[in-house]
């Protein structure tokens, strides 16, 4: 479970082999998740995704609550990471880009941004990334950005724990953590060695 | 087993191939019990799942959506609303439980069931109309929220919970909006939080930190989407005016964008704040400066004009380069609509060209030379202004432009050196004649200021009482320019010089007052039957240039006092100069129509002459004309018409109300009827005059227009 998570979207395969007949003619690329029928434009949805990222441009963290190819998505994390870098420490946290609002903040090293909708509210998306950032604090102990590099499965844990799908699952810390404390005895416990097949679920 | 998939769950790319091994193990780990695999089950499904995906497994979702486990529950919740985007026919599954669920009092579970509700309602309209019966309920969970005290696990600075709030206040905003029975269950409460007023001890909405303002700011929007009642939008409005005054850049961005969204519905709210919104203006960051510009421009009105364009204008001075052209162009707008004086409007264009001249739109030349123009009394204190600044910099083009129009008009006036609005300066011909070539060879000028400025010694030729050497110096000297444009111009003037003298000062007298919008063909009408007129006058042309100059004639001869066609308002464009020399040759003219006697009693003479552009054959122009043939003079007269309702009509200012007895100068006064229709033209006319120390009214219809004029 570990490994698989460590592999950041640059589309490679699992350690699980799909029946080949069913990969066969899909372009690479193309998002799976595209609703079936004529393509609908989709209706105002919270948040489109979250970015991390350090000073200098790299990028540690996206998060994409909306299928985007891949193009798609450098292309706006490349422009998005422009702007807010440009943007001077005087200035408000929020601007606008494309048709969406971007609210960012910056915690010593790196720029956290989420995107939203145009009739959202911004201060409370800043208290949600605030709240995010209480979250990693806690796990991690006075979270720096090493810890994020290092350590990444975990942040995205924490988020999916507080965000599923762009909307706030739970507003109580405490019930959070906890959540992930769980998840990861359970992730001890499971890191016996084990066979291929059984691993395959096939035994 | 279960946790095979679980690792896709952090995959934030969904175009891998192992989506199409999930849904078999998706399904066993959602039912198999264990709650971390359940939610990593889940979490895959809500971030990645496909419509197909979404359509199998909606129904172990729904069972997830009972367990007792609240940490299952409020995930499955989630997804249900994932879902339901992707798939919107699921939305008959999810509704039934909703409405149980919102009886819970775990905080994640209340905050996925409102998120659900809020999902089914913007995608159904029959789903929004099934929950406005729970509005009553939200109102009392909210309410629970704002009044009871401090739970230290889901506040946020003094604040319980303000996620759950806004999500709430978000769906009490879809509930209410455009429904009165909701909005007004509402207001209530709405005014409870946005006052933040609470019954018990706790400072539910601490208004210094941001949750709390989180949380003010969703019901300001709130106030404002729903049928609320007018003292909750005004509350509302001093709400947004309260956060203006805030020491956090943040909110007070909010403020301005939510208040500039405001403006226009709720003006007079508005309006009250208008010193904070001012003082924004000062602002270090663009974005805030720019929507306090946008939000001070939408504040001016006629009363508060004079302060807000001096706060403006010193903005102007100050703003960051790109914000000045935006800047300029509002201030000459509103300028426009609520200039109290004429004086006044005059003194404000010109200072936004001197500040910004490079920044103001094209026409912004056309409008002060139009507005000029049409100011008869202030034209000596134009033209003397505008020498000053001329003589301080010639570097703003649109202000040259203006002031060389202006001092060739109106050079006597400038040479005359009395003027009670401003102190008395005496300039000196020759400081004039140098100002004006100082121009012409500045490298600064743009070719069209340059042409301005030749033009305009041209016309001091006969404004100024010395002789014109040095004029007809430089006009000979540019007879050779490489620009082809000042070349043309300075033969054509040249040859004026020196084989048409005696028509010089005829051609180069003050121009009527310049009809704004008027149609460039119309003049070619015009101008080619002055032509018909002048052909016999002047001997045939032998030199390609004199040909030419025929053509100015007829631009320029329109006024000079010729009494067989009742003289027509001139419409050759003061502004547009350049295009003097450009006009190609006249159309055909269309067979003109002839004129109708309307009224006459006594002397005095009513006669409309009408004129159809060949470009607009919706329009018609009439010009009416009323002499006086009488001994006695007729005094303060008026003409006002009416047409039936098929048509629109627009009348122009009369040229004057006094028409001296015995044939003395008639008055013209123009009228536009826009006819689409090609209905027949109907007028009536009200006359109202003084004649022979008598008061006299007449109003009469007139039927009998040409069959030229309407069809």
């Amino acid at each position: 479970m570990v490994g698989c998570a460590k592999r950041e979207g640059r589309g490679k395969r699992g350690a699980w082999a799909a029946p080949a007949g069913v990969l066969g003619g899909r372009p690479r690329g193309e998002p799976l998740c595209l609703p079936s029928g004529p393509q609908r434009p989709p209706l105002p949805q919270l948040m489109r995704f979250m970015l991390l990222f350090s000073r200098q441009g790299k990028l540690r963290l996206q998060k994409w609550y909306l299928a985007t190819s891949d193009k798609e998505r450098k292309k706006m994390v490349r422009e998005l990471m422009q702007v807010v870098l440009a943007r001077k420490p005087k200035m408000c946290s929020f601007l606008e880009w494309r048709d969406l609002k971007v609210v960012y903040k910056r915690y010593a090293s790196l720029y956290f941004c989420c995107a939203i909708e145009g009739q959202d509210n911004e201060l409370i998306t800043l208290e949600l990334i605030h709240r995010y950032v209480e979250l990693l604090d806690k796990y991690f102990g006075s979270v720096c950005e090493l810890d994020i590099i290092f350590n990444f499965e975990k942040a995205y844990f924490i988020l999916d724990e507080f965000l599923m799908g762009g909307d706030v699952q739970d507003t109580s810390k405490k019930s959070v953590l906890k959540a992930i404390e769980q998840a990861d005895l359970l992730q001890e416990e499971d890191e016996s060695p084990r066979s291929v097949l059984e691993e395959m679920g096939l035994a | 087993m279960g946790t095979q998939c679980t690792g896709t769950g952090s995959w934030p790319n969904c175009s891998t191939s192992t989506c199409w091994a999930t849904p078999p193990t998706l399904d066993s780990d959602l039912s198999q019990g264990i709650q971390p695999v359940q939610g990593l089950a889940l979490c895959t499904l809500s971030t990645m799942g496909s419509a197909e995906m979404c359509r199998d497994l909606a129904p172990e979702v729904e069972k997830l959506l009972l367990q007792p486990s609240p940490y299952v529950r409020k995930k499955a919740i989630l997804t249900a609303v994932h879902m339901i985007r992707k798939v919107p026919e699921l939305s008959s599954v999810f509704l039934p439980p909703c409405v149980h669920l919102l009886h819970e009092r775990h905080h994640g579970i209340l905050l996925g069931t409102i998120t659900l509700i809020t999902e089914l309602c913007e995608r159904s309209p029959a789903a929004l109309r099934h929950f406005r019966k729970v509005v009553p309920q939200l109102v009392q969970i909210l309410r629970t929220l704002v009044t009871t005290g401090y739970s230290t696990e889901h506040s946020i600075s003094g604040v319980s919970d303000p996620f759950l709030q806004v999500q709430i206040l978000r769906l009490l905003r879809i509930l209410g909006r455009n429904h009165e029975e909701s909005s007004e269950t509402m207001n209530d409460l709405l005014a409870q939080v946005g006052a933040g007023r609470r019954a018990l001890v706790a400072t539910n909405t601490d208004t210094s930190r941001n949750a709390g303002n989180a949380v003010l700011f969703e019901t300001v929007l709130t106030i404002m989407d729903i049928r609320s009642a007018a003292g909750l939008r005004v509350l509302a409005v001093n709400i947004l005016g309260r956060f203006l005054l805030n020491s956090d850049r943040n909110i007070r961005y909010v403020a301005l964008t939510s208040l500039l969204r405001l403006v226009q519905s709720d003006h007079s709210a508005v309006q009250r704040h208008r010193p904070t919104v001012v003082d924004c203006l000062q602002e270090t960051d663009a974005s805030l400066s720019r929507r306090a510009l946008e939000l001070s421009l939408a504040l001016v009105n006629s009363s508060n004009v004079r302060a807000m364009m001096q706060e403006l204008q010193a903005f102007l001075e100050s703003c960051p380069p790109d914000l000045r052209a935006d800047c300029a162009s509002g201030i000459l707008l509103a300028a426009e609509r609520f200039a109290p004086t004429k004086r006044w409007h005059i003194d404000t264009i010109l200072h936004v060209l001197t500040t910004a001249g490079t920044h103001v739109r094209d026409d912004a030349v056309a409008n002060l030379t139009q507005l000029i123009g049409g100011a008869q009394e202030l034209h000596a204190y134009s033209v003397r202004r505008l020498y000053n600044a001329l003589a301080e910099d010639i570097s703003q083009q649109p202000l040259v432009q203006v002031a060389a129009w202006c001092i060739g008009e109106y050079g006597d006036l400038l040479l005359e050196g009395n003027c009670e609005e401003i102190e008395p300066l005496q300039v000196d011909e020759e400081e004039v004649l140098a100002l004006l070539e100082k121009v012409l060879q500045s490298h600064m000028s743009l070719p069209a200021t340059r042409g301005y400025a030749l033009t305009a010694l041209m016309k001091l030729s006969t404004r100024l009482q010395g002789d014109n050497n040095r004029i007809r110096q430089v006009v000979s000297i540019y007879k050779s320019c490489l620009d082809v444009e000042l070349q043309q111009r300075a033969v054509e003037y040249d040859t004026l010089f020196r084989k048409y003298d005696h028509m010089r000062a005829a051609i180069l007298e003050k121009m009527p007052l310049v009809e704004r919008d008027g149609p460039q063909a119309d003049e070619e009408a015009k101008e080619s039957k002055a032509a018909a007129q002048l052909s016999e006058a002047v001997p045939a042309p032998t030199e390609p240039q004199a040909s030419q100059l025929l053509d100015l004639l007829d631009l320029l001869d329109g006024a000079s006092g010729d009494a067989q066609h009742p003289p027509p308002l001139d419409p050759s464009p003061g502004g547009a100069l350049v295009y003097l020399l450009d006009l190609p040759c006249a159309p055909p003219p269309p067979a003109p129509i002839p004129d109708l006697k309307v009224f006459e009693r006594e002397g005095v003479q009513l006669n409309l002459s009408f004129i159809r552009p060949p470009e607009n054959p919706a329009l018609l122009l009439i010009t009416a004309t009323a002499t006086n043939s009488s001994e006695g003079d007729v005094t303060d007269f008026i003409c006002q018409a009416a047409v039936p309702k098929s048509l629109q009509l627009q009348m122009q200012a009369p040229s004057g109300n006094t028409v001296p007895a015995r044939g003395g100068l008639p008055i013209t006064q123009l009228f536009r009827i826009l006819n689409p229709n090609k209905a027949p033209v109907r007028l009536k006319l009200r006359l109202t005059y003084n004649h022979f120390h008598q008061s006299v009214q007449e109003i009469f219809e007139v039927n009998n227009l040409p069959v030229e004029s309407w069809q």
